[in-house]
């Protein structure tokens, strides 16, 4: 009986709750008050399967709420030529603007009841299959039009965001460029599997000169960061290793350089198509003169390593640096060393003017 | 009085008047003046009944011009500003009004959810608030219809507010008497401007005043057409309102 009882007087209780949540017929939305109040528009009555965001918000409405009352053409004239609202309310795609006013329209001081919550997307996949980004709203907690339509379309799938993107002032990296959000260095930050690098050759360059890359003969420890996009951007092709750079300490030769040294030590060990290098280093310079030709060789060079005289004073390619005598005196060029000092002086003509 | 005088009685002069004589002569003499006065107040009936018998209507507008107001219910959309252009054309104070716009809520009809309807002294062709009112301070103009206060007459016993099917008059403390829609006379119509201040301040067209008699007017066209249904508001109290209602 006393259980009976209980039962009886919780029921008021349990309808009282029940009620409580079904009757939220509390009007949420944009509450525009401009040029009229008000007009109240809510999100939820729009949620048809047809839609996306981008129905709307790609010309018709600004992602930021209240923009279109700014405009001074928000008018029901506008509604009728087919701007804004009129877009659909022609009374083919739905109900006519210019039928039931009151539809719409609230009346004078219209209250909204709570914020609105749009509809999106809470967590959005970026890109497919284990490559993909998972993308969450939650953890991005600006207003919409901090991103959209400007960044991104509001659209799933419409925008594709590649490797070259990464570091390049587009998408996310407007932000994740480690001043108003963390770098993008760290793949697993926002890749939901670890990303590996390519596997694969890399050709530098074309034919058989071409020095083939491998990813899986380069981890260094800093990762794809030590070398992307610093050195090498992410687009393939877009590296042009010049033959100065092998001595500026430019793309690979960041690293791949002796101490104090140039790259030039072991061609072959990337250019497959050199041959091993010869112990005296390249072959013998002609240089015509107008009197009798200079010949240099560098194997009576040898025991200097190649920084010493590349690439100054004289420049890696053939024929670019000038060889002037005055100069030489003066102590440019040869004349740097062969100075009387470190070596015979270059007043001694026939040592390197000969047939 | 000895029986035997009784029949000279009337030719001679009497010395003294009995009570009796003098109690029926104050009869007849009341019975007569309460014929007079009760006739009088009939025809004090008669003559108002004769303008606009109860339950009956003129044959031709009485009023040049009879002005009248159409508002289309379906158009608005209770933005308030009639309301805001009466208040600041007419000075009406903050606890009375002249217009207001009633709304209603109908959460289960479908497509559009509410409903508002501007209302205002509807210009009674037979008005009660005239019969009401002990002292005349108010009543019908005579060339225009429109239903004016006299505010130098006016007593403040609000009877004609209460008489009012419509609710609308209050009293008005800034002026010492009753208040209520003139349909702008006062300030807007008596100076030239042919609209009233409500009606020029709608957005979307609901208020439309003219004049009724004129065939050419629009409300004349709005008022006389079987297409859309036209009503007035509290029909039953019989006092024939110029304020004319319809959608579409």
């Amino acid at each position: 009986m006393r259980n009976r009882l209980i039962f009886i007087f919780s029921l008021p209780f349990i309808f009282a709750g029940m009620s409580a949540v079904a009757a939220d017929g509390a009007t949420k939305g944009i509450l525009y008050t401009k040029p009229l109040e008000s007009v109240i528009f809510s999100h939820a009555s729009h949620a048809q399967k047809e839609f996306s965001c981008a129905t709307c918000h790609s010309g018709l409405f600004e992602m930021k709420a209240m923009e279109a009352q700014k405009n001074k053409d928000f008018i029901m004239d506008s509604l009728y030529k087919g701007k804004y609202c009129g877009a659909c309310h022609d009374g083919k795609k739905a109900f006519a603007a210019d039928t039931q006013c009151a539809r719409c329209h609230l009346g004078f001081g219209a209250k909204l009841a709570a914020e609105e919550v749009p509809l999106f997307k809470k967590n959005v996949k970026l890109g497919k299959s284990a490559k993909g980004v998972a993308f969450s709203h939650d953890k991005h907690p600006q207003s919409c039009h901090s991103c959209h339509p400007s960044l991104f379309v509001p659209k799933e799938g419409a925008d594709k965001v590649r490797m070259a993107d990464h570091g390049r002032d587009r998408y996310c990296f407007t932000c994740h460029d480690g001043e108003k959000a963390f770098a993008w260095g760290d793949c697993s930050r926002c890749h939901t599997e670890p990303v590996s690098a390519p596997g694969g050759v890399i050709n530098f360059g074309q034919g058989k000169k071409a020095v083939a890359f491998r990813h899986e003969t380069h981890k260094p420890k800093g990762g794809c960061k030590e070398c992307h996009p610093k050195l090498f951007s992410f687009t393939k092709g877009a590296a042009k290793i010049d033959f100065d750079d092998h001595l500026r300490q430019k793309s690979c030769f960041v690293c791949h350089t002796k101490k104090n040294a140039t790259a030039f030590y072991d061609c072959n060990r990337c250019h497959t198509d050199k041959k091993p290098p010869k112990l005296g280093g390249p072959d013998t310079l002609t240089y015509k003169t107008t009197m009798q030709n200079v010949y240099f060789h560098h194997e009576s060079h040898s025991e200097f390593a190649c920084n010493l005289c590349h690439p100054a004073p004289f420049a890696m390619k053939k024929g670019k640096t000038k060889m002037v005598m005055a100069e030489m005196f003066k102590g440019k060029t040869c004349g740097l060393c062969h100075n009387g000092k470190m070596a015979f002086h270059v007043r001694q003509c026939a040592r390197c003017h000969k047939q | 009085m000895p029986k035997e005088q009784a029949p000279d009685r009337l030719l001679e002069k009497p010395e003294n008047i009995s009570e009796l004589d003098r109690r029926e002569f104050l009869k007849m003499g009341l019975w007569i003046t309460g014929a007079f006065a009760g006739g009088s107040i009939f025809s004090a009936v008669s003559a108002a009944a004769k303008v606009f018998p109860h339950d009956t209507y003129a044959a031709k507008y009485p009023y040049k011009p009879h002005y009248c107001m159409v508002i289309r219910v379906d158009r608005c959309i209770g933005c308030q500003l009639c309301m805001d252009a009466c208040v600041s054309v007419n000075d009406v104070p903050s606890y009375g009004w002249r217009t207001k716009i009633l709304e209603r809520q109908a959460p289960k009809a479908i497509g559009q959810k509410r409903e508002f309807v501007p209302v205002l002294c509807n210009q009674c062709n037979d008005p009660p608030c005239v019969r009401a009112c002990p002292v005349t301070a108010t009543y019908k103009d005579r060339k225009n219809g429109i239903v004016m206060m006299d505010n130098k007459k006016c007593i403040g016993c609000k009877i004609c507010m209460a008489a009012c099917p419509y609710d609308a008059r209050y009293y008005c403390e800034e002026k010492g008497a009753i208040d209520k829609c003139d349909f702008c006379f006062e300030t807007r119509l008596s100076r030239g401007i042919n609209n009233t201040a409500c009606s020029e301040a709608c957005p979307a067209d609901v208020r439309v005043f003219g004049d009724l008699s004129d065939p050419k007017d629009r409300v004349y066209k709005l008022v006389h057409q079987l297409q859309k249904p036209v009503w007035v508001l509290k029909k039953e109290t019989g006092a024939k309102p110029n304020i004319f209602y319809m959608k579409g």
